[in-house]
């Protein structure tokens, strides 16, 4: 036993009082993900009712084509593209870090209010604030929704700490007050705001600015950090309250934190886009499944496959029923389903 | 071996569980270097004692000292570096390997910057050799057999480094063989790495056999507190399990065998 120590090699990034052990393996499945991510874009570029090659997409993007290329990709493709998969990146992760948190696998920002959040305060302002102040206020009023829904969850789950069990069960029930508010503004509501509402309601990158594009750069910047910062104390986290303070956790705190981080990347993404239903359950999901089981590189991986996701469904809305564009929430959704039910049926052969 | 002199001791220890008071005043001095078996029927408060030296629960009175000290009085990462604690029936997630499993005992030791430092590597590999995991470090832990989930979950706790280490029902789900063998290589690591273990045991008599030190609980205080051969007897056996019963001597070790009566079958006339 000792010997077959001995032979194995040290594999290790050591540069002074910095070290890290490489993801192995693992990195190199990451790097065909982030190909695989690249060639998605330039297609989702070169797709559209006027169909560009990807040497003229290069050259617009470069600023050496013709300028209506130019105008098409910069102003209508490229922020979309951009958009997609910045929000499917933070819902990824925002997916991992939950899904990590409660220790199941079928969380998703949802589970925390999120979606139902920021839907119920985008319907309320597309019903009675659209004409009082500027709609670009929208996405604000979103994210607000969803923080307050999260911090709802989180001090209606509160005894004296936050189990994961009563975080769940009270999570279902913020989000269905939260839904009845959207039906009821819905079926209540001025009729002329119905129609952009449920547009919102099923989640699109479609028109995408690149206004929106820095606003929501700017948030998940931050948390981008933040998250960074604070894996391997979500590493940890993942193995449940008493190992985790068995191991020095401080538990009730760094949940919290963790918390805030999902609930604030999600939110910010949604706030954009509208509820893109399960890529925040989806892409943890795959990312662990395909790339790997440790957090670093499922958190890696979950953004890059919760950016794909979103980039797919967005170039799908767009191809498959062209001249019509269809919103990416639609495919999104479509997909989650098949997966759900997939995973418990491979749950409930796994139990037999 | 080292006897490392890490001291777990509590006063006047007054804990409840969900404001049910379970332990009422107990003092105990646990010796270094030596492995104390907690005994008890179920709900005799032996589990509520451990996670109270782990700080796992907090005292309603009294304290826990841990080297000498208040242990609600030390950081965190202070307290996981002086003791490691094995909860009872972990789980790991999902398709998480052995060694990414057992480099997370590490965590204690870390900061943002040094996250696999030699020493960090060091502790691992020893910690997946000494449990006999080497050949199985890239498994996904869901994988291994029951025997070798438990081994994977010491040789975590064994990676943080602490001279203290806490087990709770180490060998719960376990059959007879892989129950020995966690017991062994717990033994091991007593003798050869000079670990203080704590631990709970439902099995009396596999207590009396690893342990130095035997603590009986019944009701949430202590019936009596020393080394197996001069604590248990028939009059413990029946004051903590409320059970008749033989004592004999291990024919193996020596250590006392405990030979229950049953309430209801009794022996055929001749014996």
């Amino acid at each position: 036993m000792a010997g077959a120590d001995m032979i194995r090699p040290s594999r290790a990034w050591r540069f002074g009082a910095f070290s890290r052990r490489p993801p192995g393996p693992a990195l190199g499945r990451l790097a065909v993900l982030i190909g695989l991510l690249l060639v998605v874009a330039v297609l989702s570029l070169c797709a559209g009712q006027h169909w560009l090659s990807p040497a003229e997409v290069l050259r617009a993007l470069t600023g050496q084509g013709r300028e209506s290329d130019a105008l098409v990709i910069n102003l209508l493709r490229l922020p979309r593209v951009v958009l997609a998969l910045l929000a499917g990146g933070a819902l990824g992760v925002a997916g991992l870090l939950l899904q990590t948190l409660v220790r199941n696998p079928l969380a998703s920002p949802d589970l925390l209010g999120v979606g139902p959040g920021a839907a119920a305060a985008a319907v309320l302002f597309l019903a009675y604030g659209a004409g009082v102040v500027s709609p670009g206020w929208l996405p604000v009023a979103a994210i607000a929704g969803a923080l307050a829904c999260g911090v709802a969850v989180y001090a209606l789950a509160w005894k004296g700490g936050v189990t994961p069990l009563r975080l769940v069960l009270t999570g279902v029930a913020v989000a269905s007050l939260a839904s009845a508010v959207t039906t009821f503004v819905l079926v209540r509501g001025p009729a002329n705001a119905t129609l952009s509402a449920y547009v919102w309601l099923t989640g699109s990158v479609f028109g995408a600015t690149w206004t929106d594009i820095a606003r929501l750069a700017a948030w998940l910047a931050p948390l981008g950090i933040a998250m960074a910062l604070l894996a391997r104390h979500a590493a940890i986290a993942g193995l449940g309250d008493e190992l985790a303070q068995g191991l020095g956790q401080r538990v009730e705190a760094m949940r919290a934190l963790l918390l805030t981080l999902a609930v604030a990347m999600a939110g910010a993404a949604v706030s954009c886009t509208g509820p893109l239903a399960f890529t925040g359950l989806i892409a943890p999901h795959l990312a662990r499944r395909l790339i790997g089981h440790s957090f670093g590189v499922a958190a890696w991986a979950s953004a890059a496959i919760g950016g794909l996701l979103v980039m797919v469904a967005d170039l799908s809305g767009r191809v498959l029923f062209a001249p019509r564009d269809l919103p990416a929430g639609i495919f999104v959704a479509a997909l989650g389903a098949a997966f759900f039910v997939q995973l418990m049926i491979r749950a409930r052969h796994r139990a037999d | 071996m080292t006897v490392t002199p890490a001291p777990l001791a509590c006063q006047n220890l007054h804990v409840r569980y969900d404001s049910v008071p379970v332990l009422h005043g107990l003092d105990l001095t646990l010796p270094p270097g030596r492995i104390t078996v907690f005994v008890g029927s179920n709900g005799c408060g032996k589990s509520t004692l451990l996670k109270s030296f782990a700080r796992l629960l907090a005292p309603d009175q009294g304290t826990v000292l841990l080297n000498g000290r208040d242990i609600a009085q030390q950081s965190s990462a202070q307290v996981a570096r002086a003791l490691s604690m094995l909860p009872q029936s972990a789980t790991a997630p999902e398709g998480l390997t052995v060694h990414d499993l057992v480099r997370l005992g590490r965590y204690p030791h870390q900061n943002w910057l040094r996250q696999w430092s030699r020493e960090d590597e060091a502790q691992v590999d020893a910690a997946l050799h000494d449990t006999g995991l080497s050949a199985l470090r890239d498994r996904p832990v869901d994988t291994l057999s029951g025997g070798q989930r438990q081994r994977a979950w010491i040789a975590m706790t064994l990676a943080q480094d602490a001279p203290v280490m806490l087990l709770d029902e180490p060998t719960t789900y376990l059959d007879l063989a892989h129950q020995i063998e966690v017991l062994d290589l717990i033994d091991r690591l007593n003798t050869e790495r000079g670990k203080t273990v704590v631990m709970v045991l439902h099995d009396l008599n596999l207590a009396a056999r690893y342990a130095h030190h035997m603590v009986a609980l019944r009701d949430g205080a202590v019936v009596a507190a020393g080394a197996p051969a001069e604590v248990m007897d028939v009059t413990l056996v029946k004051r903590v399990f409320d059970l008749d019963c033989q004592i004999i001597a291990d024919p193996l070790f020596g250590t006392p065998l405990c030979v229950p009566f049953g309430k209801g079958r009794r022996p055929p006339a001749s014996s």
